[in-house]
């Protein structure tokens, strides 16, 4: 076949003694920097665009793709264990692999993160390479209705599932969604609650928020609660998963995969929105919802396969199509510029090594970063087992150089500390954290989807209906929300379900 | 604290080389330590390669050590006030665009510099034209097309743009009132986000810059009608331009060029100046960046004039909304 012939090409370049190595020191790298807490992918790669000018362009692809999905991965070793996310998509892993570390459980936690990263990683090369031209032309299908009807789903569908306080939920989302809109406008060009600003005109940063919300408070509350407790965990307990933890993370690490490659191949949504999704599903999925939140497995693998495929998908826009779907494909097609290469769909046939190079490492790079992290974990875990005193100053100082780097801004570590004393005061209502980032992601960009379409459709509201894909979320929308009002409906399939199995 | 050693270490060196006349020493010194050429957009983007390109080439041929810093945001406005602020010594360089310099004034009312008082402009680097692109299945084949299916539905046809009071968009703008047309503007976050609806033809055409236009007219998905720039572009020299297809002076470039904060010594100018234009002659530069420029100072100067000017009339015959 085709694609055996060509990914045989491709492992003839991946597999040389030079490749492997440049993949070596790319996922080697990504994880080191990834793991500093508060600098993420786009981060990492920003700093070391300028090692690869000297380099062949595949290897430098090679590495460059090495050091994103390896910063990935260090980026939820530190939302796990310090609960710092390097970026939006492990903000979901922080949720309930930060329990899983307070309660001792920090080895199986990243254990299962890089096991569920691993098969994510590789099923969804296996489809960038088998579908990935179908794949990029079907995306060409999604416009702004499209977009715009799958948000709607998305966000029903977790206002569905949310437990606890409905009320502060809302008000949490609603929080979520102001906090999203800072910035200039694109519709209108007009700059919305910055304030006379000029830094708030590109919008509150996602570190910014993520790492406030979620390690600056989290610190704060720490030093405000127990002045006994010295570190997070007083002993850490078995480092590997158990037999019952990999069972309990098997579907949700194919789930996850499937939502992480669907989403990550369209171009108009972050990789954050593939984790959420892949978070909410499990949660609706789970026997007792309840344990979300206090340190589920599922609520660790599902996402963390989710971003992997996801980050693997990404390149099917880019490369097919040469639509960066992210930042950080954007910044590698311009390191592929900076090598001479017009990116595009074309480099896909003028240039077969290069693609199925490039492929094929993603299989060899998964692989290495499973070889490398698994030995770490027990490293890693002993971190939890720093003091206090020494852990916060650090977790504080690399938060600040996180944000800082982003824009080389220091406007950027003071909203952080800002949105840090804000956390702060959510936990104490006792408010939580996750609709707020919800909010903050999905909002923008069903606004934006949704103003376009209607401007293109010269506000006619029949353009969500009238095109197929866009009405295909919509029935499934209508369908959640009738299994919402319908609570009798639920009640006696439950029942039917416990007939059936008793 | 290290500032103020500093500043002591320069009075007293000033003090011990009284005899010696100091400035001109510095100068003919110049460059003894590294210097920053401010990028206001992030690493990786269009003038980022551009800046790269240049600071690699002054770093490897003289021996500087040029050094990219990349401070970006406000669309490019947060790098040129840092620069405007950065000491007049000739070691802050900005790379800066048509935007931050022609179009920002216009359009933004708080802005913190002034592109003519704050700046002494070094030369210009690059220069692209937009290219007018519509989806490959498209039934417009030409310029005159595009005017007579407008014309036929006034206000139907949908215009996609990288971004609101982009270049791209001024130009849409300024060709639908030099050709008595209307259409409808639909903003985009970038290119990128612009390119499916493009495609696949859910907006009618496209107007952005040549380059980040180029992958998908070369793979055949998109197809260029025309071109901004006066004269055709080298790239593409089957497509015409706007000018020659009977909009006579028609012009619309984004442009890119060195400048430094106002005040900056004559001499050090014209040694940037000339070691800039040294490296624009370089032939591997020449292939990447684009073409005849006049680059002297002046030149760059009365650019930032005219095309203030004419932007300026376009934001506001168009009614575009001003920050």
């Amino acid at each position: 076949m085709d694609v055996l012939s060509n990914l045989a090409l491709g492992f003839g370049v991946a597999l040389t003694l030079k490749n492997l190595a440049y993949c070596f020191l790319g996922v080697f790298l990504g994880t080191l920097i990834g793991v500093l807490p508060g600098i993420g992918p786009l981060v990492t790669i920003a700093m070391l665009l300028p090692i690869t000018f000297g380099l062949d362009p595949v290897s430098s692809l090679i590495m460059l793709a090495g050091i994103f999905y390896g910063a990935q991965y260090g980026g939820s070793t530190t939302a796990i264990l310090v609960n710092m996310p390097g970026e939006v998509s492990s903000a979901v892993t922080a949720i309930d692999g930060y329990q899983m570390a307070r309660q001792g459980r920090a080895g199986p936690a990243l254990a299962t993160a890089a096991m569920a990263s691993f098969v994510g990683g590789i099923l969804s090369t296996l489809l960038v390479a088998f579908f990935g031209p179908l794949v990029g032309r079907w995306a060409l299908e999604f416009g702004a209705a499209e977009y715009f009807s799958l948000m709607l789903m998305g966000l029903v569908f977790s206002a569905v599932l949310s437990h606890g306080d409905l009320v502060k939920a809302l008000a949490m989302v609603a929080i979520g969604l102001l906090l999203g809109i800072v910035g200039t406008d694109v519709t209108s060009g007009l700059p919305r609650f910055s304030f006379g600003i000029p830094e708030l005109l590109d919008g509150v940063g996602f570190t910014v928020v993520a790492v406030g919300l979620f390690a600056v408070s989290e610190i704060v509350l720490n030093l405000a609660r127990n002045e006994k407790v010295e570190v997070f965990a007083k002993d850490v307990k078995n480092l590997m998963p158990t037999w019952a933890d990999m069972k309990a993370a098997a579907m949700p690490t194919l789930r996850g995969t499937a939502l992480g490659s669907f989403f990550g191949a369209l171009p108009g949504i972050t990789a954050s929105v593939a984790a959420f999704s892949a978070y909410m599903l499990e949660k609706k999925l789970a026997k007792d919802p309840s344990r979300f939140g206090h340190g589920a497995i599922e609520g660790v693998a599902a996402p963390e396969a989710a971003n992997n495929a996801a980050a693997q998908t990404h390149f099917i826009p880019t490369l097919t199509l040469g639509i960066p779907a992210s930042a950080v494909m954007a910044l590698m097609l311009g390191a592929l510029t900076m090598q001479g290469i017009q990116p595009g769909p074309q480099v896909m046939t003028s240039k077969p090594e290069l693609f199925w190079g490039l492929v094929a490492s993603m299989f060899v790079g998964n692989t290495l970063l499973l070889i490398l992290n698994l030995p770490l974990v027990g490293l890693w875990a002993r971190l939890t087992q720093v003091p206090y005193r020494w852990l916060f100053p650090a977790i504080l100082v690399f938060a600040c150089v996180g944000n800082f780097s982003l824009n080389n801004s220091a406007m950027d570590v003071y909203l952080c500390a800002g949105i840090g004393v804000l956390g702060y005061v959510f936990a104490k209502l006792d408010c939580q954290p996750a609709p707020l980032i919800l909010g903050y992601v999905l909002g923008p960009m069903l606004e934006e989807n949704l103003r376009r379409a209607l401007l293109m459709s010269e506000g006619s509201f029949a353009v969500f209906v009238t095109r197929p894909i866009s009405l295909a979320f919509l029935v499934v929308t209508a369908l959640i929300l009738l299994a919402m009002v319908l609570p009798g409906l639920r009640r006696r399939r439950e029942s039917a379900v416990e007939a059936s199995a008793g | 604290m290290n500032r103020r050693i500093a500043r002591a270490a320069t009075a007293a060196l000033a003090t011990l080389a009284f005899a010696i006349p100091g400035l001109a020493q510095a100068q003919a010194g110049y460059p003894d330590k590294p210097v920053r050429l401010i990028v206001p957009f992030p690493p990786g983007g269009g003038t980022d390669i551009i800046s790269r390109i240049v600071a690699d080439k002054l770093s490897t041929t003289l021996g500087w050590k040029v050094v990219v810093e990349n401070k970006a945001g406000a669309g490019g406005t947060l790098g040129l006030d840092a620069a405007a602020k950065s000491k007049a010594d000739g070691y802050t360089l900005v790379m800066a665009q048509t935007a931050n310099l022609s179009i920002a004034p216009s359009l933004m009312s708080g802005l913190p510099y002034d592109p003519v008082k704050n700046f002494t402009p070094v030369t210009l680097v690059d220069a692209a034209p937009l290219a007018i692109t519509v989806g490959a299945s498209s039934p417009i084949k030409t310029l005159a097309d595009l005017v007579a299916a407008a014309k036929a539905a006034p206000g139907k046809l949908l215009f996609a743009s990288p971004g609101n009071a982009t270049v791209a968009h001024l130009a849409g703008e300024y060709f639908q009132k030099v050709a008595g047309i209307k259409y409808t503007h639909v903003p985009y976050k970038g290119t990128s986000q612009a390119l499916p609806d493009v495609i696949s033809g859910r907006a009618a055409f496209f107007v952005a810059s040549l380059e980040s236009a180029m992958p998908q007219v070369k793979s055949g998905q998109l197809r260029a009608i025309a071109v901004t720039s006066a004269k055709r572009a080298s790239q593409w020299p089957d497509v015409p331009t706007v000018a020659e297809s009977g909009y006579a002076g028609f012009e619309a470039i984004t442009w890119f060029g060195i400048a430094v904060p106002a005040g900056t010594p004559d001499p050090i100018v014209a040694r940037l100046h000339t070691e800039i234009v040294k490296v624009l002659a370089m032939p591997e530069v020449k292939e990447r960046l684009g073409g005849e420029l006049t680059t002297g100072p002046a030149a760059f100067a009365a650019l930032i004039k005219s095309d203030h000017d004419k932007w300026a009339g376009v934001i506001k015959e168009a009614g575009i909304k001003t920050k």
